[in-house]
């Protein structure tokens, strides 16, 4: 038994998550359940749920308060001020695949395709309440969240941004760990966002870090578990190594609570769990509490509100238009295996501009690759005055 | 693999056995069997370099665990002049799994941690050191003893051998991703040289945390990567039984990672392995350690950190890609 458990350890996937590991029953037939027909049935509770009462509730049922996982855009516009801009930042970051690595080129043009996004993670500068952050999401549908050179550059860079310009950093994770197909260059990712961390924080500066369902392995072991405070999503998977990993190693089963959000609050690892529908306001009063009062924006009543949606708005109705967008990222394993790749034209395509954003609207105002300068970052973000003006008009 | 010995390198180990045969009996017994052994000598040395020459990374990842390979204490044993091991996370217990403690290097102190495998076929150590798996109060010790050689403004020397963090329920309770975590960071940024030593099995996320320096040097034939190539065949081709493939694209290799710029020294080791010589390659990273320190010693502390941080900012930083590597 006992030399069977190294061989054990080193036979089934711990770390890695192209296809991640199954993180429990609920969550497995969560996935299933992610169709983009009119009704849905929970796999909680059973209940049947009108779609678009669902996404008016955050994507949580309001039954038996099952939390879906959201994409990053949902997520985005789930937690920002929509009358203020949301400046992305490096959506143009892209590499493919450093190791030849086998069908890793594939399968990120799928995943591109399928959520719209360039990478796994989207970051910007935007503002909730009246605190300009800045928020970072990772996104499970593209390759299961997982961090690769390209995720973990965005995440040190949005990082190293709000160092510059002296803004609190919001961070959504849900991510099975860290990309097997980049190797261990995927696992320096680890030491980069770690370090972007701490310099942040020596710079005194708020790092809120979310956790939504899943966070594992080489994300939980380097960013995600790091903020001064950590708020999990209820029912959220967090850990490191895997259950089915873990239940290899030491030959028996796990409890099947051992990794819920619930059970890594009760061992003193996240502050607090909360629902979705008060994340946005929990993070409000955390800014408040660390806001120096002067780092704010004005605030914009709902009457003065532009009557322009916001580009992320925008880019969800052109996305549900063209395609009926699943409700929430699907995790690769719960795909078959042969997906068509869009087109041939795109799979022959290996630069950037094959996983650039389909959705028009959406991205930065700014150059993106470009240092922002300490001044403009340091501003408080105003109001568009512009839209204002419009409005009054 | 029996005695040791593993199947591709048979051959030679049984020629290398009657040449140790004929040299005794010309001793014992004075017969003159040197044109005999002189014949053997070069069909074993063509057959070395055979066997040698194109030896593959799977075949390295068998040596990087051989049953004999020196552990952390063994290299701890014949590098420095002096150990004495410190115990304890001063949180939850001592975790045997990792060991770490002042060493003396000539005459200069150092701080040495390290995963610990037990060492050859002895099942009761294997079992008290968890086969090398660690615990988070493991990696807490570690940051612990790190910590206190940047105190006292001491060298750390990091000898890595570990497949990975222990995944037990317990590991998992204790936090350990979060403790992983927090070595990494706070390992990222410690005012003292750092020299990591892959020796033998650098395992992801378990190895990272106690991995991050000013120099990364790699014995020949150790392996490092985000997974072991067993699990990434179990998740590539639903078959274990690929890891040699496996092995191939995860680039984990010294030479790989020597060629991704990864690490800054690959260390040779004897033909066959670390077991066949082990003073030798004790030897081979004394001189390396040395050499680097000396280096180091020049730059001053703030200076050490920003080159740290750097050079692992540019790993994947897209502004300067790193070049297709095509096998
Ligand atoms: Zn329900």
């Amino acid at each position: 038994m006992v030399s069977k458990l190294r061989d054990i350890f080193r036979s089934k996937p711990k770390y890695v998550t192209v296809k991640p590991i199954a993180q429990g029953k609920q969550e497995q037939k969560a996935k299933a359940q992610v169709p983009d027909n009119t009704w849905i049935k929970c796999p909680e509770c059973n209940v049947t749920l009108y779609r678009k009462d669902l996404e008016r509730n955050l994507n949580v049922c309001e039954k038996c308060d099952h939390h879906y996982q959201v994409d990053a855009r949902t997520r985005i516009m789930q937690l920002i001020e929509p009358q203020y801009p949301f400046e992305e930042y490096d959506a143009d970051v892209t590499q493919v695949d450093p190791l030849n690595f086998p069908s890793y080129a594939e399968k990120r043009e799928r995943d591109a395709a399928k959520t719209g996004l360039t990478e796994g993670v989207v970051t910007g500068k935007g503002v909730i309440g009246r605190y300009p952050v800045v928020l970072g999401v990772l996104d499970f549908g593209f390759m299961g969240g997982s961090m690769g050179s390209v995720v973990g550059e965005k995440i040190t860079r949005a990082f190293a941004r709000a160092t510059e310009a002296k803004l609190p950093v919001v961070l959504v994770s849900s991510s099975g760990g860290a990309r097997m197909q980049e190797s261990i260059i995927s696992l320096m990712q680890m030491q980069k966002t770690a370090a972007a961390v701490e310099t942040h924080s020596r710079a005194g500066l708020l790092y809120i870090s979310v956790l939504a369902n899943p966070t594992m392995a080489g994300v939980y072991g380097s960013f995600a578990s790091q903020g001064d405070v950590n708020i999990a999503e209820p029912g959220a998977t967090v850990g490191f190594a895997g259950k089915g990993v873990i239940e290899a190693a030491i030959g028996k089963s796990v409890p099947a609570n051992l990794q819920k959000a619930e059970t890594v609050y009760a061992n003193g690892f996240i502050d607090l769990i909360v629902p979705r529908r008060q994340l946005k306001e929990t993070i409000e009063k955390l800014l408040a509490f660390h806001s120096d009062g002067i780092n704010v924006v004005e605030p914009v009543s709902a009457d003065e509100a532009p009557t322009q949606e916001h580009p992320l708005v925008l880019a969800e109705a052109a996305v549900a238009a063209e395609s009926s967008a699943p409700l929430q990222g699907v995790s690769a394993d719960e795909e078959p295996a042969e997906l068509p790749a869009a087109s041939e034209d795109e799979a022959d395509v290996k630069d950037d501009k094959a996983v650039k954003p389909v959705k028009k609207g959406r991205g930065s105002r700014k150059a993106k690759a470009e240092p922002v300068s300490d001044k403009s970052e340091a501003e408080p973000v105003a109001p568009r005055r512009g839209l204002k003006r419009r409005r009054a008009t | 693999m029996a005695n040791g010995v593993f199947e591709w390198e048979k051959p030679l180990v049984e020629l290398e056995k009657r040449i140790a045969e004929l040299q005794s009996f010309t001793q014992e017994k004075a017969i003159d069997f040197s044109e005999e052994i002189k014949t053997l000598e070069r069909k074993a040395e063509s057959l070395r370099r055979e066997i040698y020459a194109n030896i593959t990374p799977w075949q390295r990842v068998q040596m990087a665990r051989h049953k004999d390979r020196p552990t952390t204490l063994d290299y701890i044993e014949m590098i420095f002049d002096d150990f004495m091991e410190l115990h304890g996370d001063r949180t939850v217990r001592d975790d045997a799994a990792i060991v770490g403690g002042l060493a003396s290097l000539n005459g200069r102190a150092v701080t040495v941690v390290g995963p610990q495998k037990g060492r050859g076929r002895d099942t009761k150590e294997n079992l008290l050191r968890n086969f090398g798996l660690p615990h988070p109060e493991g990696y807490r010790k570690a940051l612990r003893l790190m910590r206190q050689a940047a105190k006292f403004k001491r060298p750390i020397i990091s000898l890595i051998d570990v497949v990975g963090a222990f995944p037990g329920v317990e590991a998992e309770e204790r936090g350990q991703g979060v403790v992983i975590a927090e070595c990494i960071r706070y390992m990222s940024f410690l005012e003292v040289p750092i020299i990591c030593i892959i020796t033998g099995e650098g395992g992801s996320g378990g190895a990272l945390a106690i991995g991050v320096g000013d120099r990364l040097l790699m014995l020949e034939n150790a392996w490092y990567s985000v997974i072991s190539p067993e699990m990434c065949a179990q998740i590539l081709w639903k078959d274990t039984g690929r890891a040699a493939e496996a092995a191939e694209v995860l680039h984990l290799t010294a030479a790989d990672l020597r060629a991704l710029g990864i690490i800054d020294e690959v260390l040779s080791e004897p033909l066959g392995g670390a077991h066949r010589n082990p003073q030798q390659v004790s030897a081979t990273m004394k001189e390396a350690i040395i050499r680097h320190l000396d280096e180091l010693a020049t730059i001053p502390a703030d200076q050490l950190v920003r080159q740290r941080l750097a050079r692992f900012r540019k790993i994947g930083d897209l502004r300067s890609p790193i070049t297709s590597f095509s096998n």
